[in-house]
């Protein structure tokens, strides 16, 4: 079964995958909380239009030789600079608070996806009739 | 390694430089008032820590490392105490350039980093388990 070929799943895996590199700046940025002209940083933003794109269009198959090859890995997002909400005397741009609220964030969405991840293989397992448990 | 894997080595990291900074203000405190063996000589200095970003290859991610623990160049309180052994000529004695009140700030700010680190090994541990609980639907 090709789940990645299912666009919602694709979808949600390349969500995944955002906020997993997102956590990981975020942890760059907290533990360097106390790193003299350290600037804080974040990851550009999904960009969900294309991704819907990308998910909708497939490649026709019209011979048996025809391969579907994989969807590009989504490409590791860009890592941006954000502006901090104070910078201490010593240059440090990262804002603890600032970084919690998105640890916050990242948190949530990641169990939103997971959540909506879990409930389309339900549906699946609906459609095939095994979902007895 | 995953990004969860690295975000928590990211925070271990973290956890380790605050860990060395707050061994360094323990050492401050202690030391709050070593003074000299030797009539008219120097007491304990203050020690600093500065940290410094660092990239791990390995992982391809920005750890903290302490990148020096050095020492603070502000001058020595003085009281006059000739009975002192440490005293000078005058009967100054030279006492450690510590000021409790910045030693304890700085521990609260170490306190406070270090919580934060632990969070980010915390949730990095529960986005994981989240991912992998997806195998038991």
């Amino acid at each position: 079964m090709d789940l990645p070929g299912i666009g919602l799943f694709r979808m949600i895996s390349q969500q995944l995958h955002w906020l997993g590199q997102r956590q990981e700046v975020l942890s760059q940025n907290v533990a360097n909380a106390d790193t003299p002209g350290y600037q804080a940083r974040d990851l550009q933003p999904l960009a969900f239009g294309d991704a819907l794109q990308q998910a909708a269009l497939r490649p026709a198959v019209t011979h048996t030789g025809h391969l579907l090859g994989k969807t590009a890995d989504p490409a590791a997002a860009k890592v941006k600079t954000i502006t901090p909400w104070e910078v201490s005397p010593d240059g440090n741009g990262v804002v603890l608070e600032q970084q919690m609220t998105q640890l916050a964030e990242t948190q949530a969405d990641y169990q939103m996806a997971t959540e909506l991840y879990r409930k389309q293989i339900a549906m699946l397992k609906t459609a095939i009739g095994s979902n007895r448990t | 390694m995953n990004d969860m894997l690295k975000s928590m080595s990211v925070a271990a990291s973290g956890l380790q430089a605050q860990g060395t900074r707050l061994r360094v203000i323990s050492e401050n405190l202690a030391n709050a008032n070593s003074t000299s063996e030797v009539p008219g000589g120097d007491p304990y200095r203050r020690k600093t820590v500065t940290f410094a970003a660092e990239l791990d290859k390995a992982i391809g991610a920005e750890e903290v490392k302490v990148r020096k623990v050095g020492t603070d160049n502000a001058p020595f309180r003085e009281i006059y105490e000739p009975s002192h052994p440490a005293a000078d000529a005058n009967g100054h004695v030279k006492l450690p350039n510590v000021n409790m009140l910045i030693e304890l700030a700085d521990m609260r700010e170490a306190q406070r980093s270090y919580e934060a680190n632990l969070q980010m090994i915390d949730q990095s541990r529960s986005m994981l388990m989240r991912t992998i609980d997806l195998l038991r639907s």
